[in-house]
């Protein structure tokens, strides 16, 4: 959460946790430090000629929020054409561009980064390829994902 | 004295809406039963072919595959949009027409750039128009960046 945002839901340190979701059946950690907010149910608009990895927008507190594609999380850089239905959830994450749409699923939970390890991922581990990072707890693995990074490599 | 109050035109391409502000636009043709003449026809440019107005011919441009939209069909009757360019008019196919509005119903809402295709930039500007995303439709812009880079 951003400084000055209400942070007694998520504890007194958000730069020590993470936040787990699952898209498509895959399983991913995103930095909770940089979540502004989970929203469902989003009215999103798939506007034309859109940058490649980003499937459609949304308004988030009367801002024009980009929605990154399923495939970008999932790792790959192709057409988000046929992506399928939108995700349930979007988690509205800042960067440096401005704030950016990641879909998910389902939102797993919310853990302290000491509740488990960080580790490099194997290789050929499926979407783990931007950070290269995996976050291991309780036996699963959840890749994590940088978003920063996501964002900044949309191909052109 | 008179008073002109800008207005704008919703229209849709498939899903998408757009608005169109009304001094931009020539004319419009409800039904798409006027004959063109496809002999012109470029594919490649997105170019259908021409049409006449006042004896005059103009272009005839797909737009809706141009922004790599599902293709509409000319035959079904569509609507024809014909919009001042900078040269000359040029006129698309619209698959609906809301209606004409006033300029104060739509609040103007920015989208960064980066998130825009940067070969293909035919737009640049988004309104809010009763709780809905439309692309601002600037026929001049859009003439110019017709080529894809």
């Amino acid at each position: 959460m951003r400084p000055g945002a209400d942070r007694t839901v998520l504890g007194t340190d958000m730069t020590s946790k993470v936040a787990l979701f699952s898209l498509d059946r895959a399983l991913y950690a995103v930095p909770v430090a940089g979540i502004l907010q989970i929203v469902s149910e989003v009215r999103t608009f798939e506007l034309p000629l859109l940058r490649t990895g980003v499937r459609a927008v949304f308004l988030y507190q009367d801002k024009v929020v980009p929605l990154l594609s399923r495939r970008l999380i999932g790792g790959s850089a192709e057409s988000t054409a046929e992506e399928g239905d939108a995700a349930a959830l979007a988690v509205v994450y800042s960067t440096d561009l401005g704030p950016v749409g990641l879909p998910a699923d389902k939102i797993l939970g919310v853990v302290e980064r000491r509740r488990g390890r960080e580790e490099e991922a194997e290789e050929g581990e499926d979407n783990a390829q931007v950070s290269g990072r995996v976050f291991v707890c309780n036996g699963d693995r959840y890749p994590l994902l940088e978003v920063e990074t996501l964002a900044m490599s949309l191909p052109q | 004295m008179a008073v002109t109050v800008g207005m704008k035109l919703v229209f849709r391409l498939g899903e998408v809406g757009f608005a169109l502000a009304v001094d931009r636009l020539v004319a419009i043709r409800e039904k798409a039963v006027d004959p063109f003449d496809p002999s012109s026809a470029e594919p490649g440019r997105f170019l259908l072919g021409t049409l006449d107005l006042h004896g005059e011919d103009i272009e005839l441009k797909d737009l809706a595959g141009r922004l790599r939209l599902p293709p509409g069909q000319l035959a079904n009757g569509q609507g024809l949009l014909i919009v001042s360019g900078e040269r000359a008019p040029w006129s698309f196919a619209v698959d609906r027409i809301d209606g004409i509005y006033p300029d104060a119903e739509f609040e103007p809402r920015e989208i960064g750039a980066f998130f825009l295709d940067p070969r293909n930039r035919l737009y640049e500007r988004l309104l809010l128009w009763r709780q809905e995303l439309l692309v601002l439709c600037d026929p001049e812009r859009i003439e110019r960046c017709w080529e894809p880079t």
